[in-house]
């Protein structure tokens, strides 16, 4: 069972960009580039919504040897669910804005 | 586009993260190393380099929160070691939080970091310095001579020459200030006596501009002639000739010393410019209220007032004089040359500022009719004698009654400080003993928590009690010391608003030194006596709390659990 969040745009953007493809594996770097947020604020998110239970995190070891293993994301059934749930409530409210440019 | 590969502040911006890595709190280590995981991948150097502060950022983040959470667990605990308080065999802690122990800790600085708790801490830590200028109040009176200078503020820089510990610092300033403002020429009187034993207390040039100055003023021979005596009178005390016939011979051969005697005795007034001293120190320190209330009182309390001795000597060779020449049979000269020396008696009773010096000038007018009675009596003039004789009884009773009221006066001041500074020294010790032995209580179980050394000994369980009380015991000493500190704090501040009366101000200020003998037993007057006091009470403190953290386990035993 999930814990339910306070979603701020950021928010917003981040579980736009792990609901595009909703069943594959994210990265970090990606999902910055996709949602143009910064390492510093893209990570506190993803660190609660995992703890809140709407995340699926697993480790992938480096293609190149020597590199560290990389952190890989998506999210949940249920946060799936929880996710559209947010977006389409928040779509409904006047103060709803697209993250970057979406319409 | 810059790239990642080879760049220098790429390799940085990686060994950072990794480094973070390496310290990152346990609890989300994880999330670091999917920052660092990251960064193999980003091939340009701004994206890596804004990748690596996000990362930092988070560290700090992480790092904060990990503080947070020491800081909610019992002083002396670790993370791997955050049990509770118990009390059975485990290892033992405080009760209280770090954060509780803390904010009790931090609320007892900011007391003593109000204006009227620095200016009570000043007071006290010059009161155990016995009032020797500290360094930081040098570097203030330089700070406000600086200022002073660049607004050419003649006053403030002749409040620092008084006030300045370092007697050349002093005649620097004092002589920046006079060419600012020649009319403050006599605070060259004011600090000739600075120097140490055999060094010129004043220049020359410096004397004679004073003389120009104030050409009608005792004072300023007074001065000059002690300038000249000083030598004289301490070659004769270090040949052990002490007694008055040979110093006086000594005085009266130096011709310089004589002349200056002579001026000053036939001189129509006397100021010592104490009056005007206090006042300009009153607005000194209105302008510089971070100077110590002990620099004040010393800058005072060295003021420069003729040297008595020298005045008496003086009395006795023209005394002697007056009979001689009245024995030869000329009356009128030996009269005259007595008159001077009643004359400036007269003038020092009537105007000094100090109680000691009215009484010297009672001295010099009794020392001076005892010579007329005597000229009277020698040349047949019983009547004249006669009434001299009366009049001498006057003086004589005005006197003692001036003796006695200053003894009363100044008991009065002493009495009335006396419990007073006794509970302000009392506060202030103990509070500063319950801070050392908090902080070593401190250093000791944090320390044993980082080399894990966690144990449930008497010594233990004592340093956990002081550190659940301690640091109540110390807000409510500083409470105590700052409420003490009122009265004290309430005569400054009468001192600078001008509404202490000159006399009591002298007399508050000479008694102001008695703060550093008082101490928190009547009969300890000596710093080793504090330091006694201050052993018993640092022993009296750690015998209650080894014997309170003793009988605890027997009350656990007993069935009594911990709160």
């Amino acid at each position: 069972m999930g814990i339910r969040l306070r979603v701020s745009r950021q928010t917003f953007a981040v579980l736009e960009a792990l609901l595009d493809q909703p069943t594959q594996w994210h990265h970090g770097y990606a999902l910055s580039q996709q949602t143009e947020l910064a390492s510093g604020t893209l990570y506190p998110i993803l660190m609660r919504l995992e703890k809140a239970g709407w995340l699926e995190t697993k480790w992938e070891e480096a293609p190149v040897p020597g590199r560290p293993p990389r952190h890989f994301y998506r999210l949940g059934g249920n946060g799936r669910e929880w996710a559209r749930e947010e977006l389409r409530a928040a779509q409904t409210s006047k103060f709803w804005k697209p993250a970057h440019g979406k319409a | 586009m810059a790239t990642m590969r080879n760049s220098l502040l790429s390799r940085v911006a990686v060994q950072s993260m990794t480094w973070a890595v390496r310290v990152w709190p346990e609890s989300s280590r994880e999330w670091g190393m999917a920052v660092l995981g990251e960064m193999g991948e980003i091939t340009e150097l701004g994206a890596a380099l804004s990748w690596a502060a996000g990362g930092m950022l988070l560290f700090l983040r992480a790092m904060l929160a990990q503080f947070l959470q020491w800081m909610k667990l019992p002083v002396g605990s670790g993370f791997s070691g955050a049990v509770l308080p118990s009390p059975g065999n485990g290892p033992q802690f405080p009760k209280h939080s770090r954060l509780a122990t803390a904010v009790v800790l931090l609320a007892s600085v900011t007391l003593l970091f109000l204006p009227m708790g620095r200016e009570a801490a000043g007071t006290v830590e010059a009161s155990w310095r016995g009032f020797l200028p500290s360094q930081g109040d040098q570097r203030e009176l330089e700070r406000v001579a600086a200022r002073a200078e660049k607004e050419k503020d003649a006053r403030t820089l002749a409040f620092v020459a008084l006030t300045h510990p370092d007697a050349d610092r002093g005649a620097h300033f004092a002589d920046q200030a006079v060419t600012l403002d020649p009319s403050l020429t006599w605070i060259y009187a004011s600090r000739y006596s600075y120097r140490g034993h055999g060094t010129p207390m004043v220049s020359a040039e410096r004397l004679k501009e004073l003389k120009k100055y104030d050409p009608d003023n005792a004072e300023v021979y007074l001065i000059s002639a002690f300038v000249a005596g000083e030598l004289v009178i301490e070659n004769a005390v270090s040949k052990k000739s002490t007694g008055w016939e040979p110093l006086a011979d000594k005085l009266a051969r130096n011709g310089e010393w004589m002349k200056d005697m002579e001026a000053a005795f036939r001189a129509p007034k006397y100021d010592n410019y104490f009056e005007r001293h206090q006042e300009l120190a009153r607005e000194g320190w209105k302008k510089a209220p971070g100077i110590s209330p002990g620099v004040i009182a010393i800058g005072l309390w060295a003021h420069g007032i003729p040297n008595m001795l020298q005045i008496q000597t003086y009395a006795e060779i023209r005394v002697k004089e007056a009979l001689e020449t009245g024995a030869a049979g000329n009356i009128q000269d030996a009269e005259s040359t007595l008159a001077e020396v009643t004359g400036l008696g007269q003038r020092i009773s009537g105007a000094g500022t100090i109680p000691f010096e009215r009484v010297v000038g009672l001295g010099l007018m009794k020392r001076g009719m005892e010579g007329y009675e005597k000229l009277y009596r020698a040349s047949g003039r019983t009547k004249e004698a006669d009434e001299v004789r009366e009049q001498l009884g006057e003086v004589e009773s005005s006197m003692e009654a001036r003796i006695h009221s200053y003894i009363g006066w100044r008991e009065g001041i002493v009495q009335g400080l006396r419990w007073k500074a006794v509970l302000f020294q009392g506060a202030a010790m103990l509070s500063l003993l319950l801070a050392m032995a908090i902080g070593l209580s401190l250093v000791v179980i944090e320390t044993s928590a980082a080399i894990g050394r966690k144990g449930s000994g008497w010594l233990r369980r004592a340093i956990c009690e002081f550190i659940d009380y301690g640091p109540v015991a110390l807000l409510v000493t500083s409470a105590i010391f700052l409420w003490s500190s009122r009265p004290i704090a309430a005569v400054f501040e009468q001192y600078r608003s001008g509404e202490l009366k000159q006399g009591e101000a002298l007399g508050f200020f000479w008694e102001f030194f008695t703060l550093g003998t008082l101490s928190p037993a009547p009969y300890f007057s000596e710093p080793y006596h504090e330091w006694l006091l201050a052993t018993i009470v640092l022993v009296g403190l750690g015998v209650f709390v080894v014997v309170r953290a003793l009988l605890r386990p027997r009350a656990h035993e007993a069935g009594g659990e911990r709160a």
